[in-house]
């Protein structure tokens, strides 16, 4: 150490300077961080995971969307792209395995570098797993560290590769361009966009019934593009209906989780339709009940504004826009009808109806919660909808306006 | 033994520190879970009785330290006796802290380290620190707790665009009976282990300020443990139920515009220096006690070897988490309550009788 260190007059097993050096040694080996450190360029980092039955019906088939970094470059000054010629920016891998985790670990076989999982944008479900339960599959994500909760889960009746395979539209890897179709919801309100936590949290409430949204491929001009236009009802654990997009709307308003979308109604007083554009929407469930029966009691409150028209019928005057409101709060009570009318059908409490009752007034939920279904379909179920026309757009005549007769 | 003193204001950071610990990433009475901030507030309650009791015992004997009131109460052999008991806590103590560190790196960031890779340079410093004497662990203390607290109030502003309120619902959805229990749980650990501070109060400067301090530490410590179990509730919901280290899931799953994300560093920060200060104190405790128990006249040699041992019983106390969990559980509260409620107001109650005893055969 080359320097007298003053001993302070203490009791010491060590020399001061000893102790000093002893313990820099001993810190050495710590410089090199963790022990299982990966750079960059050891890891396969995935940013999409599908996951479906194996072969046989039995253990899992994983099928995983890892970018290859170096593919990925913006486009240069001559627009040329920096891809030309070059490979795929993402590697699709498949691996089967009896659990996901030995799937994962199989993975490596194959791929030159461990699998990252940490980026993991979405997971994608085959919907013969999801018939056959789901949960054993996000077992894995939940309990180890590298999958994130907060990511997206979807269904799809596709083969969760051919998805990852689709055209990415304007991105350069579908995983990411999938989390970015999920997370534009509120654009129409018509997915229902759920999160692995939010599947667990609905699953933990025994009589909830959950719903993912459904991925599928469409041909455009010959080629695969990717489209999420259904909802797949989880009752249990397993996949028992769809929704079609007007339902999952109806799902939304309950859930008051409309963050925006249109609406169309026929225009009134004429041929035609009328759209309109929605800027807030507020829903308030109260759900009351005893042994013999429960009440629902679904209040909408909406803000919307005329977005487009097609008759040549003037719609912004006072009198049309309170017709048109009319119109509007009738359509969104249809939308909500259609989702309560299918959740019956399917005796799956989609809405939380029951959660609602268990947090508001727990001591009446334990009578009514073994025989839930039963109350559930019963339900007597109120629909209010308000509906307020603030704007009409930059225009106050239709633009094929014609002036009234002899004006 | 140890000539430093602190100043009354360090020893209520230093309780604060003691109390958030290692609760602040693995909470006790989870089965209550939305309940459980509720049940923090009575069980808080509950460990500030306990605690008064308990410093009646330092107003008594001002400037003894527990072990030394042991010996003036129960005389020699009995007083080294429940010394020896108190021993043991003081090791149980620091191990379960030592084990729930290790377990925590080793689950989340450092999945392959080698345990011992993490808990020699640990142990190392603590040891470092508990040589260096009281005064240097208060001061070292200070800025540690105040980065703390200045986290938890940045995470407040980082989680309301996802709290949820309605996850606290329902409240008071367990019954009364379990409730209780479950406080009292809670009161002993972690308000209770406060019990061990009374090795340490002799070397305040001001000792009529030192039961206000105590106790103003643990409202500090119960006020933060409550906002954090609290906000986890709020933002994980019910999910937070299956967690292990709730309050590290709470962290991940922030998402400030999906720029401001993977903030799990915060909560290991938080422990790693909670529990540093709890593991060196409990050290220190063990060290000094020993010395006391042996008449040595310095605890200095003793802190590394036992240190080692504090290191090899945090393997064998609780192997696993699981095992862990179930003695947080089912062994604990009586544990608990005999350590810091039991033993404290019998040595309190023994010396009231006999000194009862004493005056009415002088008089």
């Amino acid at each position: 150490m080359g320097r007298t260190a003053d001993q302070g007059g203490r009791n010491r097993p060590f020399s001061k300077g000893g102790l000093r050096l002893l313990m820099i040694l001993l810190l050495i080996p710590l410089l090199g961080g963790c022990w299982d450190l990966r750079e960059l360029d050891s890891l396969a980092l995935v940013f999409g995971m599908g996951l479906d039955l194996g072969p046989q019906g039995d253990g899992y088939r994983l099928t995983f969307e890892i970018v290859r970094a170096r593919q990925i470059q913006t486009p240069g000054p001559d627009g040329s792209g920096g891809g030309g010629g070059q490979r795929n920016p993402y590697w699709l891998l498949q691996a089967t395995g009896p659990t996901v985790f030995e799937a994962v670990r199989n993975a490596t076989l194959q791929s030159s570098r461990r699998l990252f999982l940490s980026h993991t944008q979405v997971f994608i479900i085959g919907e013969e797993l999801a018939k056959s339960g789901i949960s054993p599959t996000i077992d894995f994500i939940v309990r180890v560290n590298e999958p994130r909760i907060v990511k997206w889960l979807l269904l799809t009746a596709d083969e969760p590769e051919q998805i990852f395979a689709a055209e990415p539209g304007l991105e350069q890897i579908t995983a990411l361009a999938i989390a970015d179709l999920i997370q534009n919801y509120g654009i129409t309100s018509k997915i229902k966009p759920v999160r692995v936590v939010d599947y667990l949290e609905t699953r933990m409430h025994k009589t909830s019934a959950n719903t993912l949204p459904i991925i599928r491929i469409k041909e455009t001009a010959g080629k695969k593009e990717l489209i999420i236009d259904r909802t797949g009802v989880i009752k249990g654990d397993k996949l028992v209906g769809y929704l079609d997009p007007k339902e999952t709307r109806g799902l939304l308003w309950v859930q008051d989780e409309v963050d925006g979308g249109v609406v169309t109604v026929d225009a009134p007083g004429g041929e035609g339709k009328a759209t309109m554009e929605l800027f807030n929407a507020d829903t308030k469930l109260t759900v009351e009940g005893n042994e013999h029966g429960i009440q629902v009691r679904i209040e909408v409150k909406v803000r919307s504004g005329l977005g487009a028209q097609t008759t040549s019928v003037d719609l912004s005057t006072t009198n049309q826009i309170e017709r048109l409101e009319k119109r509007q709060a009738e359509v969104i009570r249809e939308e909500i009808g259609a989702a309560l009318t299918k959740a019956r059908d399917l005796k799956a409490d989609i809405f939380g109806f029951g959660e609602y009752l268990y947090r508001h007034d727990h001591r009446r939920w334990k009578g009514l919660e073994s025989e839930w279904e039963r109350y559930f379909v019963g339900a007597e179920v109120d629909v209010s909808v308000e509906v307020m026309v603030e704007e009409v757009g930059l225009i106050t005549k239709p633009t094929i306006y014609r002036a009234p007769e002899g004006g | 033994m140890d000539q430093g003193k602190i100043s009354p204001w360090q020893l209520t950071l230093l309780v604060m520190s003691f109390t958030i610990g290692n609760w602040i990433v693995l909470p006790a009475g989870t089965e209550a879970w939305q309940n459980l901030w509720l049940i923090m507030i009575l069980a808080l309650g509950e460990g500030l009785v306990f605690a008064y009791l308990s410093l009646l015992l330092f107003r008594r004997f001002p400037g003894k330290t527990l072990f030394e009131i042991f010996a003036l109460v129960f005389g020699s052999v009995g007083g080294k006796f429940l010394s020896l008991l108190f021993l043991w806590f003081f090791l149980q103590t620091g191990a379960a802290a030592l084990m729930i560190f290790v377990t925590l790196l080793k689950t989340t960031i450092f999945t392959a380290t080698p345990d011992m890779a993490l808990l020699v340079p640990w142990m190392l410093i603590v040891i470092y620190g508990c040589r260096r004497g009281i005064e240097v662990i208060a001061r070292s203390n200070e800025p540690l707790i105040i980065a703390t607290i200045v986290l938890l109030f940045i995470s407040v502003l980082l989680v309301l665009n996802i709290l949820d309120p309605a996850n606290l619902l329902p409240l008071f959805n367990l019954p009364l009976s379990d409730a209780l229990w479950i406080s009292v749980g809670i009161a002993v650990f972690p308000f209770g282990q406060n019990v061990l501070f009374l090795m340490i109060l002799p070397r305040v400067n001001r000792r009529q300020k030192v039961t206000g301090a105590v106790l103003k530490g643990m409202i500090g410590a119960g006020g933060y443990l409550l906002l954090i179990q609290f906000l986890t509730v709020g933002v994980v919901g019910k999910v937070g139920e299956i967690y292990v280290f709730p309050s590290y899931e709470f962290y991940r799953m922030i998402d400030i515009a999906r720029v401001l994300t993977r903030l799990e560093l915060i909560p290991l920060l938080n422990f790693m220096t909670m529990g540093f200060i709890k593991i060196m104190l409990c050290l220190y405790a063990l060290a000094v006690g020993t010395a006391q128990v042996f008449n040595l006249r310095t605890y200095r040699p003793l802190v590394f070897p036992l240190g080692a041992l504090l290191l090899i019983a945090a393997f064998r106390f609780a192997p696993s988490i699981s095992q862990h969990l179930r003695f947080v559980e089912e062994v604990n509260p009586y544990f608990g309550l005999f350590y810091s409620v039991f033993l404290p107001l019998l040595t309190l109650g023994v010396a009231l009788v006999r000194g009862w005893l004493r005056r009415r055969v002088t008089s």
